[in-house]
């Protein structure tokens, strides 16, 4: 049975279908925060639920506890993927990703069955080496029994939420670590790139100007900041929130000119019959109002723009629309294996 | 220019281009070739083969020291010349030919690099860009045991399975 995860800076989701042909979504925050390993600790954890791994003298808390955890400390939450790729040397993270992986997609039941799983496209602003994270993902699945298949993780958006367009749209992908652009005519992909800053940027460039930690900005902005309107919520958390508007507007501006140059920096590669939609995706278009707040900052520049856009719109479900878009390809593929 | 590489144990053919895809092997398609080929399109789709990059062809300038081609050899000519010759061939000659021409190609091309002959050879081809998951340590989690739970999340499949129903009328017409 076809399986798929979705491997993103801020959560591992995957998707498969059970035996009551439901499609079962299983998720976990992509973050963990060390302590000593002490049996009241451990005994503590193992009562209230909190997922946990045991390594000799310590414990990795795992998810969103671990965000809670960082904040209560004031210390940094610890990421095992850093912009979107795994670091490469940081074998810690690696371990503790490997354990979350295990746990949230499971061993294969049969022998090749098949999991799809997301990989960002190379970024345009940065040099950065998706060799490594690919081959390392695809080592873990393997390891797990899996015939583990990559693919973009924006152009999975497509498949799960552009079938009234026949697969075709401009997807735009908002990570934690990166925003990830595709654009996509009846499956074929036309241009897709990446680029290095998203949720995380924001959080941290907020953090900086307002001498808070990333993952306060982080739960701040996950509480519920109202991008149309930031007056709205507690007026203790009002500059962070300011703070936060400022820089959702630079990303949005820096992601609509970066596909704007791309499209004409590879001009001579192709041309759109129809008007396609904008799908917006990821955790960090979940913010409150920020359709809205998209379609304010297009608006500026549809003039400009290179292609006619028929509307702009979210996924159906933003955080695991990539997952499910993995699913589906990997039910497709496994169709026409064994046909 | 599409570079790509072969990520099927299996040889992919590429049968619009008339072309053939080893595990491992790297080609490169000018960007018509590649936004054209439905089969290139598809197999990068299935995973079958992967892009490596996107790059310039390279263009000599007058600073280059390089050797002015003899006989103005392009790799694009010499495919399409031994796709010619292949043509001619019939039954398991034609077989032989076809499964040792990729290869022939990348020898070439690598001698063409070695001797800095100038056309549409790019500059960059010595580069290993693939990495075979074999290359990646172990990664031992022995002594570690998690205790995680996940949220689980239970949707109706009804979604999924008419964007898949819609996939496979795209992939039909496709075909036809």
């Amino acid at each position: 049975m076809a399986k798929s995860i979705d491997i993103g800076t801020c959560f591992l989701a995957s998707a498969s279908r059970d035996d009551n042909q439901q499609i079962q979504i299983k998720s976990i925050r992509d973050a963990f925060f060390d302590l000593e390993n002490e049996p009241q600790v451990k005994s503590m954890l193992t009562m209230s639920k909190v997922s946990f791994i045991e390594a000799g003298d310590k414990l990795y808390i795992i998810g969103d506890p671990a965000l809670v955890m960082a904040n209560m400390f004031r210390r940094e939450l610890r990421r095992p993927l850093s912009q979107g790729i795994i670091s490469a040397g940081e074998t810690e993270a690696e371990k503790v990703l490997s354990i979350m992986i295990e746990n949230v997609v499971g061993r294969a039941k049969n022998d090749n069955e098949t999991c799809f799983f997301s990989v960002p496209a190379g970024a345009i602003d940065r040099t950065m080496d998706i060799i490594y994270h690919q081959a390392m993902f695809s080592k873990i699945l393997s390891g797990l029994g899996y015939k583990a298949i990559s693919m973009n993780e924006a152009a999975a958006v497509a498949y799960s939420n552009a079938s009234k367009e026949n697969f075709s749209a401009l997807v735009i992908d908002l990570g934690a670590g990166m925003v990830n652009v595709c654009l996509i005519y009846q499956t074929m992909i036309g241009m897709t790139f990446s680029i290095s800053r998203s949720g995380d940027w924001v959080d941290e460039s907020a953090a900086r100007v307002t001498g808070s930690t990333a993952g306060r900005i982080m739960a701040i902005k996950e509480k519920g900041t109202d991008l149309i309107d930031i007056s709205q919520g507690d007026i203790k958390t009002l500059r962070e929130r300011e703070a936060i508007q400022v820089y959702y507007k630079s990303l949005v501006m820096y992601a609509l000119d970066a596909i704007k140059n791309e499209f004409a920096r590879r001009k001579a590669g192709f041309e759109l019959p129809t008007a396609v939609p904008i799908i917006l995706a990821g955790g960090t278009s979940l913010a409150k109002g920020f359709k809205e707040f998209f379609e304010t900052a297009f608006t500026s520049v549809r003039d400009k723009f290179p292609f006619a856009v028929s509307e702009i719109r979210m996924a159906t479900d933003p955080l695991n629309a990539v997952a499910q878009g993995l699913l589906i390809a990997a039910m497709h593929y496994d169709e026409g294996s064994r046909k | 220019m599409v570079r790509i590489i072969g990520n099927s144990p299996e040889r992919v053919r590429i049968s619009d281009l008339g072309d053939v895809i080893y595990y491992k092997q790297q080609k490169d398609y000018t960007d018509q070739e590649f936004e054209s080929s439905k089969d290139l399109q598809k197999f990068c789709q299935q995973g079958k083969i992967i892009i490596l990059k996107r790059f310039d062809a390279y263009r000599p300038t007058a600073s280059d020291n390089v050797q002015e081609p003899k006989a103005g050899i392009d790799i694009h000519d010499l495919k399409r010349a031994i796709r010619e010759v292949q043509s001619e061939q019939g039954g398991k000659v034609r077989e032989a030919v076809q499964e040792a021409l990729p290869l022939l190609v990348q020898v070439v091309r690598e001698e063409l690099s070695s001797i800095k002959t100038t056309g549409s050879v790019t500059t960059e081809t010595s580069r290993t860009e693939f990495m075979d998951p074999n290359f990646i340590p172990d990664i031992s989690t022995e002594g570690m045991r998690g205790n995680i739970n996940p949220d689980i999340r239970n949707t109706s499949a009804n979604d999924i399975s008419s964007n898949l129903d819609a996939l496979r009328k795209l992939t039909d017409k496709n075909k036809t």
